[in-house]
């Protein structure tokens, strides 16, 4: 089924540049897709455009099938969720608990119905015994773990991750990309994650390399891996593993090694 | 980091914890309007135990109420002399010629001089505040040598009785204040404004949009203030220290806290914008709330007793009732 | 001259009233021209400690040695003119710019420390050619410029103070891999050109392992430990550090054991693949 659908996309900020060049993409139920390109590809704005933020100048985005336009965006935005990279800047809450409730709020459920997704999806992220926590007391993983509750309460489908880990430590970071990785498999949800780490980004069903407002590809991550060298082209680094498997391959000693290139292969299969 | 806390809210559970915030706010109005309306002694006396006996029975800690009045304490004194010096009627107290001298001025002198050396030995800066003021008079009264002017300090029975009510009615104020913001959670409190200012709403007064907006503020405030203790070390690492430089260097130095500050809340205000969209949130549009307000028999009894005392006061204002001496 | 730290701790009250200990029994020394990182989890007290090192903190017990500065200091003592010897790079200091233009914003530092306009904006230039900034960005507003030059304005800002020993609090933290290697060229070029001691804080095992000879590891308050790198990552408790190996040595100790090849302790892409060739080289 698919999930979104985007046809011919056009979006500039200032009318001069283009952020978002005719882009086509379809996204199938269920699928996890990373984007990744360095700052300025378009990776962001193409986020924005999917949950109405922004505007297109040209071109239609589907969301399970509905055209989105000033009229459905509401409706819309029911199923479709997304996680900013400022943990702090989007959480709007006074607690916990409250910041869980204002999507619902905003979706009019009747407080014990509230009462009751609350407490359950705060147990999911791990943060139930932290409800009456002020947000400055907590760390910026346990934020995003909130955010990721709100949006799970929401049973939204389609959930992004703008760059949801780059502010955060090791730690949170490895905590949030877990999570995400069990929305998709255990929740079945569809999920676009936005990432420089290409590391996160191999674990997905797909990756989209975009660059300068265009797809410049679209793959399974062993198919883009093996064309590292376009990624090389645009400033983005291939996993240490890969990297030195490709070093291997180009060296005249160690590429006749044939046990070698086979363990480094293997080896940067997993990391 | 876990410093702050918003509000001096003291968890508890005694009565007045119970309370919709609606009835606590709503009884502080009426409280204060009866309060101001009384005008005897004796009256106010009545008030002020039935205010103790309120406030020891709501398990708030006593000290974090004395506290609270503490940096009122200059401006109350102030308040007292002027007063005690200014109203003149009813019966002469109490007379006293006070002599302004090349003595007594030295006296005063000495006396600003020790308060200051000897400040940061005594824990009980209030009382030792009051202590030199009354010293400072005392020598007045005491050394007329080398005399320059002359006055005779009176203490007439409406002056003093002026400065009574006024003393009972700022310390009231205060406690019922504290009392609500001790025993009532920001986030209550906020609930029961929009609440109670509902009915503005049919002229198209910005209620809802009100009460996010207070309850933003609320969420960011301690995050704010670390914020600005950040970029405080940041610029101190740069060599702005508002401890060590000149005036007119703290100046231009407040900018360098103040525009980071404003750019990080533009930012800010933008991502939220867009986070709270996302989250469907509409301006003007009906949501429904996590927290619920009840009304209860405590809330029906409470308002009951606030508007009993409110009519007494008024009765007894107008002269509809009087209460034998 | 460098800095002390003898039986340091700093504690702080909490809300209710309660003791935290940030740091405790702190002994360590900085020598002159030392490349030292500093590693541990969120909370371990990294940023406190370096906070010491120019007197934005003061021990509640113990004492600081800074060059001829002791903490915590007499009352009326000015520690001001510490931080000009000893810099502070904060975490995301895009966060403290704010002057008009990028060359005033570096010249901030240097003027506060008493240099003329004139003086300071010589030095300003010297350090933003250092950080690579062209002259084109220094004319610019610092807040019309990619995150990426906003974080070497800021850079540049202590360096136009000339300091002789560099804090770096998470220098490459927000930063992509290009971004990364850049700015850590960077401090390598000051530490061996310009003989800047470095204290460094990072979570990045690999930038750890490439550019620091000593390694302090922290926990709880505690520096559990404090020595070269090879000690560091060979340590029969490493495990109980709860930290991560760099890429390279993790791959080596796995490839030595599936391949039977003799282990070397390797830091870097470069140094795996030297090691695997002279193996290899029959």
């Amino acid at each position: 089924m698919e999930k979104i659908k985007i046809e011919n996309l056009s979006f500039s900020y200032d009318k001069k540049n283009e952020a978002i060049k005719n882009l086509d993409l379809t996204i199938e139920s269920g699928k996890w897709i990373a984007v990744v390109g360095h700052n300025g590809s378009g990776k962001s704005t193409l986020a924005k455009l999917l949950v109405g933020l922004l505007v297109p100048d040209k071109g239609s985005i589907y969301i399970d099938g509905l055209l989105m336009n000033e009229e459905n965006i509401h409706e819309i935005r029911k199923r479709i969720g997304i996680v900013f990279q400022n943990p702090d800047n989007q959480f709007v809450g006074v607690t916990v608990k409250h910041d869980i409730a204002f999507g619902l709020e905003n979706q009019q459920v009747p407080q014990p119905e509230m009462v009751k997704l609350i407490e359950e999806y705060s147990e999911v992220v791990g943060m139930s015994e932290y409800l009456n926590k002020e947000p400055h007391q907590l760390s910026g993983g346990q934020k995003q773990r909130v955010a990721i509750a709100g949006a799970l309460a929401m049973n939204q489908d389609i959930m992004i991750f703008d760059e949801a880990t780059s502010m955060l430590d090791p730690e949170g970071t490895k905590d949030i990309t877990d999570f995400i990785i069990r929305l998709n498999k255990d929740f079945n949800k569809t999920i676009l994650t936005i990432t420089h780490d290409l590391e996160f980004a191999r674990k997905a069903d797909e990756i989209i390399v975009m660059n300068e407002g265009e797809v410049m590809f679209l793959g399974t991550p062993d198919i883009i891996f093996e064309n590292s060298k376009i990624l090389k082209e645009i400033d983005l680094d291939i996993p240490f593993g890969l990297q030195v498997y490709e070093a291997a391959k180009e060296d005249e000693t160690l590429n006749k090694q044939k046990e070698l290139v086979e363990a480094l292969w293997e080896y940067s299969l997993n990391k | 980091m876990n410093n702050i806390v918003i509000g001096q809210y003291i968890p508890g559970d005694s009565w007045i914890y119970k309370i919709d915030p609606r009835i606590k706010l709503s009884a502080l109005v009426i409280l204060l309007v009866t309060t101001f309306l009384l005008n005897s002694f004796l009256l106010m006396s009545m008030m002020f135990v039935l205010m103790i006996i309120m406030f020891l029975s709501s398990s708030v800690p006593f000290m974090k109420m004395i506290r609270g009045l503490k940096p009122l304490m200059f401006l109350l004194t102030f308040t007292f002399f002027i007063q005690i010096f200014s109203v003149r009627t009813g019966k002469l107290l109490f007379e006293q010629q006070m002599y302004i001298s090349y003595s007594s001025l030295g006296a005063i002198a000495g006396i600003i001089v020790l308060y200051f050396g000897l400040k940061r030995f005594t824990r009980f800066r209030v009382t030792y505040f009051l202590l030199m003021v009354l010293l400072a008079f005392v020598v007045q009264a005491l050394l007329p040598y080398g005399p320059i002017s002359e006055y005779t300090f009176q203490i007439y029975e409406g002056g003093l009785s002026q400065t009574g009510f006024f003393l009972f009615r700022i310390i009231i104020v205060v406690i019922l204040s504290s009392l609500l913001t001790f025993t009532t959670m920001p986030t209550d409190i906020t609930n029961g404004l929009e609440s109670l200012l509902k009915p503005l709403k049919v002229i198209r007064f910005p209620v809802s949009e009100l009460a996010m907006m207070l309850s933003l503020t609320l969420r960011f405030i301690p995050t704010l203030l670390e914020e600005t203790g950040k970029i405080m070390k940041a610029q101190a690492s740069r060599g702005v220290d508002f401890n060590e430089s000149k005036f007119k260097d703290k100046v231009s130095q407040v900018i360098s806290l103040l525009i980071p500050i404003f750019v990080v809340s533009f930012k800010r205000a933008e991502d939220l914008a867009n986070a709270m969209e996302a989250r469907g949130y509409i301006v003007g549009g009906k949501r429904t709330k996590i927290d619920l307000m009840k009304f209860r028999m405590i809330d029906l009894v409470a308002i009951v007793v606030c508007f009993g005392l409110l009519s007494l006061s008024i009765l007894l204002r107008t002269g509809v009732i009087a209460i034998a001496l | 001259m460098g800095i002390q730290f003898k039986q340091v701790s700093y504690a702080y009250r909490g809300v209710k009233n309660e003791r935290y200990e940030a740091i405790l029994n702190i002994n360590l020394e900085i020598k002159d021209g030392e490349f030292v990182a500093i590693i541990g989890h969120t909370g371990s007290g990294k940023t406190t400690l370096v906070q010491h090192m120019n007197a934005l903190l003061e021990p509640t017990k113990g004492e600081v040695q800074i060059f001829n500065y002791r903490l915590p200091k007499k009352k009326k003592e000015k520690v001001g003119p510490i931080r000009k010897c000893v810099g502070l790079v904060f975490q995301f200091p895009e966060y403290q710019l704010f002057e008009e233009t990028v060359l005033k914003d570096i010249m901030f530092g240097p003027k506060n420390f008493g240099l003329t306009n004139e003086e300071a904006e010589v030095k300003a230039r010297e350090a933003a050619q250092l950080v690579g900034l062209t002259e084109e960005i220094l004319n610019k507003s610092p807040f019309r410029i990619s995150g990426g030059q906003m974080r070497r304005v800021a850079i540049a800002g202590i360096l136009a103070m000339e300091p002789d020993i560099l804090v770096l609090d998470e220098p490459t933290r927000g930063l992509d891999p290009q971004g990364s290697k850049e700015i850590m060229a960077l401090f390598k070029e000051l530490h061996v050109n310009h003989h800047k001691t470095i204290v460094l804080i990072s979570h990045d095992m690999n930038i750890v392992s490439q550019y620091a000879s000593r390694i302090l590891v922290m926990d709880s308050g505690h520096v559990v430990f404090d020595g070269k790198r090879d000690d560091l990552f060979n340590h029969p408790q490493f495990d109980a550090f709860h930290l991560a190996r760099p890429h390279a040595y993790e791959q080596m100790i796995h490839l030595s054991q599936q391949l039977n090849i003799p282990f070397k302790p390797v830091y870097t892409k470069g140094e795996l693949l030297e090691h695997l060739k002279e193996v290899y080289h029959e």
